[in-house]
């Protein structure tokens, strides 16, 4: 191992940890966007409703995410829509992660008792009131780990977008390899940038995970 | 709008191909890995340390990072430690061991969420520990632990997409030769799309017969 | 007590209900006055529960009338204008559960506060000085700050009765309140229904408790399979019942 070669270039690495953590972020919100307007509407009575957002659940788990962005990145090109591959990165993962995302919202929302939604219609409260006051709060004690998981799966993930050319992580340790022939050391270093957003990442969830929970 | 689909059908040859190099990668990836992730399971609840510690390192490190990453590290990584695998098989080894750390998470958990009382029951009623293992426990875990291990073969398909990053030949990679022939990206992405769609159908079938089988009268 | 002159506040005609091809309700005639302690019993399954449930709409009915206070319950009208129209009822009808169903991620004085205060019928202050008084008539003035997972079972459903109460309802509706409780604490919620019950609340009561509905209960209905059997004064349907049916429950009981 060429630990010499490894200290001169860790600080690219740095810089290109930022670009991940920023792409993940913009695709995390995106993601938890779309995911609760459609686990909300997952659960509407009305179909025209609720079918959209189940078929936007099933298209988007049941397609490899680098196949949604080559569609969007490549194909959107050949569309006229004109994204720069940093654009089409973070809305490919967005909207891929949204789709998990929905899942994970749908399972805490049906995870509260349905005897809470009794309980507070039976106070004269609509279904709104209730599902906003008391269905969601508790719920989103509940979302935190599973969204925790689908976002570390995305930062991971995010690994993808150097295929489109978007310097993070994983493009730099290749810039690198074909201008010092050092495949293994350069990968080694990405994977532990990697690693260290990952397990600080994992410790935030955590944290805020025991300042929400409720005693039971 | 610039669409023209009637290019899809000129290529049914080479899509197919791509398609059943993607179940060939897939189910072997999947044997392997739950193979793996069963024996790194085994490990993992046992009491050696030396044989616990590389397992869980390993996990750690396979967890925490990206698994194109991983599939670079097996193919050109390893090629510079003078370990020339080709690409295919360095993408069945990257997939295989990626999906084994998860299934091994699952699998003891799985083991560990079994009631020792049952565990005892076996062993009360003069039954040896391998017998009450295979009789008693591992069947319910077994049952427990299939619809997760279903979820992770179905991430495995479409992860296996990710092979083509290395050049191996399957069904991404297969879309992408049509499109440098045809210059149609759009169209080649959503076919590939689709068939990776019912792919995914397929074994969420296939899937849930075998859960039917495994799981108990409940 | 009741005024048989004056209108039912409940009046429920005909009513039936089914779970897919299960009748659980098979024409049910009753009505509850103002005033009123009604005990519902019988064995499970009679539809006791399902009835009760009828009355504040959690469970939708197949046929027949259930009229509250002058107006009809299941009138057929258009999704938006039905929840409007349930919303209002709601609040004129109390509700407690087996399960309590306490908000667990609010105080018990938040779980009181709530729904008076979102509903805009009490200022903040008005509610939370009104809360207290009731959590003081339940016997739990010294609780307002726990949360429900700091509070025994019977704790709970005091809780669950002051929450209800705080809507100032003109009805009270009890499902089965004391069976999810351990045998100790059965005595604290059954002590402040009665003192609901001299208050001269309206209370309808589902409960297989015979000993609590023979003490508290103005008027008890016996219920079976979906039909109501028996009804009239405590001492008569439970001492000395017309019916061979409540008879067989009866004894079976004792």
């Amino acid at each position: 191992m060429d630990f010499d070669l490894m200290q001169r270039v860790w600080w690219f690495f740095a810089e290109a940890s930022v670009a991940t953590i920023y792409i993940s972020a913009l695709a995390i919100v995106l993601g938890l966007c779309l995911g609760f307007t459609a686990a909300l509407a997952s659960l509407s009575r009305l179909a025209v409703v609720r079918w959209p957002a189940r078929a936007y659940v099933s298209v988007f788990r049941g397609t490899p995410a680098l196949i949604q962005l080559f569609l969007l990145f490549f194909g959107g090109l050949q569309l006229g829509l004109e994204l720069t591959p940093i654009q089409a990165g973070i809305i490919a993962l967005g909207i891929n992660i949204g789709a998990y995302m929905t899942e994970s919202i749908r399972g805490a929302i049906v995870a509260v008792e349905r005897g809470q939604m009794e309980a507070g219609r039976c106070l004269g409260l609509s279904h709104a009131q209730t599902m906003r006051r008391i269905i969601l709060p508790q719920a989103a004690r509940l979302m935190v780990r599973p969204l925790g998981v689908n976002s570390v799966a995305l930062i991971k993930g995010s690994a993808i977008v150097s295929t489109i050319s978007v310097t993070e992580l994983t493009y730099t340790a290749h810039r690198f390899i074909s201008s010092t022939y050092k495949p293994f050391e350069m990968f080694i270093l990405a994977a532990i940038f990697y690693l260290v957003i990952i397990t600080l990442f994992m410790r935030l969830i955590g944290w805020i995970d025991a300042r929400v929970a409720l005693e039971d | 709008m610039n669409l023209d689909f009637s290019v899809v059908p000129r290529m049914t040859d080479l899509l197919l191909w791509g398609v059943a190099w993607t179940i060939v990668l897939s189910v072997l990836s999947m044997v392997l890995s739950l193979i793996l992730g069963a024996v790194f399971a085994v490990v993992r609840v046992s009491s050696i340390r030396l044989l616990r510690w590389p397992v869980q390192g390993l996990s750690w490190v396979f967890m925490g990072t990206p698994l194109l990453l991983q599939l670079y590290v097996v193919y050109f990584g390893l090629a510079e430690l003078g370990l020339n695998l080709n690409a295919f098989s360095a993408g069945v080894i990257a997939l295989s061991l990626h999906f084994a750390v998860y299934n091994a998470d699952i699998i003891r958990a799985g083991i560990q969420a079994i009631d020792s009382g049952q565990y005892q029951a076996a062993r009360s009623l003069g039954v040896s520990h391998v017998q009450a293992m295979r009789k008693v426990v591992v069947p319910q875990a077994m049952a427990n632990v299939a619809p997760a291990l279903g979820n992770m073969m179905i991430a495995l398909l479409k992860e296996s997409a990710l092979v083509s990053a290395i050049g191996v030949m399957e069904l991404t990679l297969s879309a992408q030769r049509a499109i440098s022939q045809t210059f149609r990206p759009f169209e080649f992405y959503l076919a590939a799309a689709a068939l990776y769609y019912l792919l995914n159908l397929v074994l969420q079938q296939a899937l849930r017969l075998i859960e039917r089988r495994t799981t108990l009268t409940r | 007590m009741s005024d048989p002159r004056r209108e039912p506040l409940v009046r429920i005609r005909n009513l039936k209900k089914n779970f897919g091809t299960l009748e659980v309700l098979k024409g049910i005639d009753m009505d509850v006055h103002e005033g009123q302690i009604m005990a519902l019993i019988g064995p499970s399954g009679s539809g006791k529960s399902t009835l009760l449930r009828t009355i504040n709409q959690l469970e939708e009915v197949t046929s027949g009338e259930i009229w509250f206070d002058g107006t009809l319950v299941n009138a057929p009208l258009s999704h938006r204008a039905r929840e409007k129209h349930l919303n209002a009822l709601r609040r004129n009808i109390g509700m407690v559960f087996q399960h309590f169903n306490l908000f667990p991620h609010m105080t018990a004085l938040e779980n009181v506060t709530m729904a008076p205060v979102l509903l805009g019928l009490q200022t903040k202050d008005e509610a939370r000085e009104k809360a207290l008084r009731l959590l003081d008539k339940v016997g739990l003035g010294d609780r307002a700050n726990y949360y429900p997972a700091r509070l025994s079972g019977g704790q709970k459903q005091r809780v669950a009765i002051a929450r209800a109460l705080a809507m100032e309802p003109k009805m009270m509706l009890f499902d089965e309140v004391t069976s999810a409780l351990d045998p100790e604490l059965v005595g604290e919620v059954n002590r402040t229904m009665k003192q609901l019950a001299q208050e001269n609340m309206t209370m309808l009561i589902v409960t297989h408790e015979l000993k609590f509905a023979a003490d508290t209960a103005s008027h008890v209905v016996f219920m079976a399979d979906g039909l109501i059997v028996e009804e009239g004064p405590p001492q008569q349907v439970l001492r000395d019942p017309v019916q061979a049916r409540t008879r067989a429950f009866l004894q079976q009981d004792d």
